[in-house]
Order: C-alpha cells, then sequence, then structure tokens
C-alpha cells in the first residue's frame, strides 16, 4: 500500500509539473491578496492584527489551492483510482496537499514580512507552528474537496462547508502565534501543538475511514 | 395512540417545568435575580441539541452500514430539529445574555461553539441540496455528519474547558458547580432536559414523515 | 528592577480569590472590564523603591521563595496600589514584562490571571456600579425575562411546525 500512495504521489507531481498552471494560480493568488491586504492596511502597528490578518490570507489561499485537487479527477485520475483503491488514493492527495500547503505557507510568511514586517523574534518557532497548523488545514480541506467533488464541484459548497470546522483552527493558531509573539519559547506553547497534531491525526484517520464510502458510485 | 407514549410524556414534563420552574424557590444570587429559572428553558436547548444532531450521526453512519434511504430520513429530519433548537438556545442565550451580562453577544467560547455547530449544519442542508440524486445526497450527507460531528464534539466539548470564560462550568469543571445545582433546582431540570429532548424529537419526526411524503408523491409523479 | 518586576508578577498570578463575589463581575458590561484589565495591566507602578507598597511586599517576602507568593489574595496587593500614583511602565519595561508574563504562565493561568484580576476590581468598584433600571424587564426581579425566553421558544417551534403545516397544504395541492 505505501507502494501504491508512492507512486500516486509522483503521478501527481509529474501532473502538476507538465500543467504549471494550477501552481502558478496558487502562487499569484497569495501575492494579489497579500499585496491587497498591504494596500488596505500601508503598516500595521499592532502586532496581533499582524497574526490575524496572516491566518484569514493563509486559510483563503489554502482553500483556494485546496478546491483545485480534485479537479483533474475525471478520465485519467479515475483509471488511477480504480487500479490502486480508493484509500491510497486519498491518501496520496492529503499527502500531496500537505507539502503543497506548506510550500504556501513559508511564501505567504515571507511576502507578508517583506511587505509588513515581522514581528517575531523568534521565526523558527513560527514557521513549526505554522507548518504543524497548516498541515492540519489541509487535512481538512482536502477531506471537504473530496466530499464538494462528489456534490456539484461549486467553491462557494466548497467555501461554507470548511469555514466553519476551520474556525476552532484557526483560534488555536492564532492564539498560540500571538503566545510566541510575546516571547514564549515552543515548549510553553507545546499544549497547543499536541492539539493542532491530533486534530491532523484525527482528520487523517477520519478521511482513511470514510473516504470508501463517498466513492462507491 | 399508545405508540406515541413518548410525546405525551414529553407535554407533561413540560408542563410541570412550566409550573415548578416559576413557584420553585431558587438560591438567590446577585446579577441573576430570578433569570436563573432560564436554567429550565435555556439550557435544555443545548442539551437537545446536542442529542438530537448525536441521533442525526448514528442514523448517517446506520446508513453508510446498511444503505437504506429511512436512516437517511432520519438523520436529515434530526439535523432540522438540531438546527431549529440551537438557534432557539442561541436566540434565548442572546436575551437572557442582554439583561445580565450587559450585551447579547460577549466573546465567550461557548458562544462561539454555539455559532459554529449551527453554521456546520447550515452547511449540511446547503450540501444536501446541491445534489440531485436521492442515494448520492444520502451517502454525501452522510460522510459530511461524521465528520462535523466528530470536529464538533472536539471543539465544543474539549475545548471550552481549557479556556476560561463567562459561562459557568470553564476553567476545567465540567456542568453547573459554580451555581452549585442543588436539589430542589435538579428536580426541575432533569426532567426539563427530557421533556424538551421529547418535544424535539416529536418535531424532528414529523419533519421525517412529511419528507418522505414528499419523496413518495414525487416518485409517483 | 526586573526581580521586582516579577515578585510583583508573582503576587498577581496565583492568587486565590476565593471570597470574591462573581456576580459583581457579571454586572459589568463587557467592555468595562477589558478596559478596567488593561488599565490595571500596563500602568503598574514604576518606582516602588519608598513606598508602603514595597515595605508591605518586603514584609511578606522576607526569607521566602518566589513560588511563596503564589497563594496569595490578589486583594492585598491591589489595596495598596490603590493608594499609588499611576505611573505607565516605559516601552521597552513593557515588552519585558509581558516576556517574565509569558515565560512564566501558560496561557491557561494567563486567563485565570485575567478573571481574577477582573473579579477583584469588580468587587472594588461595589455598588456605585449599581444602575436602577426602569425598562419593565428589569422589575420584579428580571422574572420577565424568563418570561419572554420562554415566550421565544414556543414562538419558535410554533413557527416551525406552521412552516411544516404549509408544506402539507401545498402536497395536498399536487
Amino acid at each position: 500500500m505505501t507502494k501504491n500512495i508512492i507512486s500516486l504521489c509522483r503521478i501527481q507531481l509529474k501532473q502538476e509539473m507538465k500543467n504549471r498552471n494550477g501552481i502558478y494560480g496558487i502562487i499569484l493568488y497569495v501575492l494579489s491578496s497579500v499585496f491587497v491586504v498591504y494596500m488596505a492596511v500601508k503598516e500595521i502597528h499592532d502586532s496581533s492584527v499582524w497574526v490575524g490578518l496572516f491566518w484569514v490570507i493563509q486559510l483563503f489561499s489554502c482553500l483556494n489551492a485546496a478546491s483545485k485537487s480534485f479537479q483533474y479527477s475525471k478520465g485519467r485520475d479515475l483509471y488511477f483510482y480504480q487500479l490502486s483503491g480508493p484509500r491510497p488514493f486519498i491518501l496520496s492527495k492529503m499527502i500531496f496537499n500537505l507539502i503543497l500547503m506548506n510550500l504556501v505557507f513559508l511564501l505567504s510568511q515571507l511576502i507578508f514580512s517583506l511587505m509588513m514586517g515581522n514581528p517575531f523574534e523568534d521565526t523558527s518557532s513560527f514557521i513549526i507552528l505554522g507548518m504543524l497548523g497548516t498541515s492540519a488545514l489541509s487535512s481538512i480541506l482536502t477531506m471537504m474537496s473530496a466530499i464538494t467533488f462528489k456534490a456539484d464541484n461549486n467553491y462557494t459548497l466548497m467555501a461554507i462547508l470548511s469555514l466553519p470546522i476551520m474556525i476552532p483552527l484557526l483560534i488555536v493558531l492564532v492564539q498560540s502565534s500571538n503566545a510566541i509573539i510575546d516571547g514564549s519559547n515552543i515548549s510553553s506553547i507545546s499544549q497547543n501543538l499536541y492539539i493542532l497534531g491530533g486534530l491532523n491525526l484525527m482528520i487523517i484517520s477520519l478521511a482513511y475511514t470514510l473516504f470508501p464510502y463517498l466513492c462507491t458510485d | 395512540m399508545i405508540k406515541n407514549w413518548w410525546k405525551f410524556l414529553g407535554v407533561m414534563l413540560i408542563l410541570y417545568v412550566i409550573y415548578k420552574g416559576f413557584t420553585i424557590d431558587v438560591p438567590r444570587l446577585d446579577v441573576l435575580n430570578e433569570t436563573i429559572r432560564n436554567l429550565f428553558f435555556h439550557v435544555p436547548m443545548w442539551f437537545s441539541m446536542m442529542l438530537l444532531l448525536f441521533l442525526s450521526v448514528i442514523y448517517s453512519v446506520l446508513f453508510l452500514a446498511n444503505n437504506k434511504l429511512k436512516n437517511d430520513n432520519w438523520a436529515n429530519a434530526l439535523s432540522s430539529g438540531g438546527i431549529l433548537f440551537g438557534s432557539l438556545g442561541l436566540v434565548t442565550g442572546m436575551i437572557w445574555g442582554n439583561f445580565t451580562w450587559g450585551t447579547p453577544w460577549p466573546n465567550d467560547p461557548k458562544i462561539h461553539g454555539a455559532a459554529i455547530t449551527i453554521l456546520i449544519y447550515l452547511a449540511y442542508k446547503v450540501l444536501r441540496n446541491s445534489v440531485k440524486d436521492e442515494n448520492k445526497q444520502a451517502r454525501i450527507a452522510a460522510v459530511y455528519n461524521m465528520f462535523a460531528f466528530v470536529m464538533l464534539v472536539v471543539f465544543l466539548v474539549i475545548y471550552p474547558r481549557t479556556q476560561s470564560s463567562l459561562h459557568p462550568g470553564a476553567e476545567g469543571n465540567p456542568g453547573f458547580n459554580q451555581y452549585d445545582l442543588d436539589s430542589n433546582l435538579r428536580m426541575v431540570f432533569y426532567p426539563a432536559v427530557i421533556g424538551w429532548f421529547l418535544i424535539g424529537l416529536w418535531v424532528s419526526q414529523l419533519t421525517k414523515r412529511l419528507n418522505q411524503k414528499e419523496q413518495e408523491l414525487l416518485e409517483i409523479e | 528592577m526586573k526581580v521586582l518586576l516579577s515578585i510583583i508578577l508573582s503576587l498577581f498570578l496565583f492568587s486565590a480569590s476565593a471570597e470574591v463575589n462573581k456576580d459583581r463581575l457579571d454586572a459589568l458590561p463587557a467592555e468595562t472590564k477589558v478596559f478596567l484589565f488593561k488599565d490595571i495591566y500596563y500602568n503598574l507602578p514604576d518606582s516602588v523603591e519608598n513606598s508602603v507598597f514595597m515595605d508591605s511586599l518586603v514584609a511578606k517576602t522576607s526569607n521566602r521563595n518566589i513560588k511563596d507568593f503564589f497563594p496569595y489574595v490578589i486583594e492585598d496587593v491591589l489595596l495598596t496600589m490603590e493608594n499609588q500614583v499611576n505611573f505607565s511602565l516605559a516601552e521597552s519595561d513593557e515588552k519585558a514584562f509581558r516576556k517574565l508574563i509569558v515565560d512564566n504562565i501558560n496561557s491557561h493561568q494567563r486567563s485565570t490571571l485575567l478573571n481574577n484580576f477582573v473579579k477583584y476590581i469588580s468587587s472594588l468598584a461595589n455598588d456605585s456600579n449599581k444602575v436602577e433600571m426602569s425598562s419593565p424587564l428589569y422589575k420584579e426581579g428580571k422574572v420577565y425575562v424568563v418570561v419572554t425566553v420562554l415566550s421565544t421558544i414556543l414562538l419558535g417551534i410554533a413557527l416551525y411546525l406552521f412552516s411544516l403545516q404549509r408544506k402539507i397544504g401545498q402536497l395536498k395541492k399536487l
């Protein structure tokens, strides 16, 4: 099964590389939205505003990135899915989205800091927190994308389905980011990190259990 | 008639709660004054909502297990009931909070959790409506229902306990220790929860029968 | 200076405010609570060397570890603070102050701190804040709030059943 997953991931990577439109689209979305925010606020004096705006942009960028993940799932993808079964399929999509969204996170962190200053003295712990948070985010969004793909593939529907579930995640992330700005190190927010990691595992196991039911056509 | 014994029980319990709720001796508290009686009306809304949504998830699981549309109809109707009671709980909470905490929407984790629940289940309704085929609709809705409920339980039951909040029962101790539910109140409170839950179940049953009749009529045409 | 800050801090942090009246907290509107907390939080006395505050602090802290202060009641400190002039901390001190807080306690304890702070301040504020409300819902010990809540619930259920009734009517027409 691991071999299946790895080969499916590799195939997806090749697909994205061949038609780089999707990736360019995501990068452009991040750049444009950060620029819009910059134009709206110019300078951020309060660090909690920085954190809030950053995570909202991150949320919507990941939403966008995830909504594209099942777009090509007609034809050739269906063939691969039938070869390998539903579970490796969803796991490979999740792993791929995880890597993609972590890259999106790093990119947006870079651009945000460039345009609006970096309120963190300890950027590395923010990056660790952010990668954990984005991983949980990507798992939720991949699952929601799978559900909406089966039902009409409407971007609005995906936003409606995933936003309420992402709100508590957002609360945890904003709280931890604010704590990092105030100067605490990684170990003092460890409780929140465990929550994020636990959430991630729970979503992946839920998806692993439920995806086959979604797919029996 | 005998099959509907629980409906009569529900109505009786509610009548008992209304009578006792207004006449019983309540502990004298400073800001709350008499509004502590809302314990019998506002709080059971939440308990009923959680119970109804939990039943809805169980029916979703049953549907995924044996593919009978009847189970899915129950899941749909129970989620309607859950949304109704959840919104009622939210509105009554806003009314109550306005006159005790000073503002209808304070910055409180339990309120956030309540709002998120309602958003999730409204999204569930939209999801249902966006798929035309019945079986497909049922399956997708069942998957989302399970997913949403698990997330709900994590974030509404576990997370608020780690935060401080204006509600009683925060900061680690569940329940109502703050107001120290004495046996007098308990005698009216538990019947209230059961009574409102049964009313919610009745409303859901009516919804389910209506939906089913609608489907059958559309099939006949 | 930093040691003093940490002493003050530890006194605030772990206070067992068992005697505080929670309902005074409830009597304050939400904005007041946040404002009160921020006021106290950022306006701790800057120099406390020659004050009564310092004397009482020293008296309590002699021969003890900082950790021993934890059970102190917040009332003590704040009562003495009432007689002090408000200094505002300089920018750098404020950052160090917050770092000190954050390094030594986790977010859960910090929120407990917030609650305890506000509870005590509200008990200080006591009856001068009680405003005579004259709208009808405040009369008779606010029992009419319960009446409103109950009628809302019944109205909501009735509206829902009414919509079901209309659906039945539409089906019958088919």
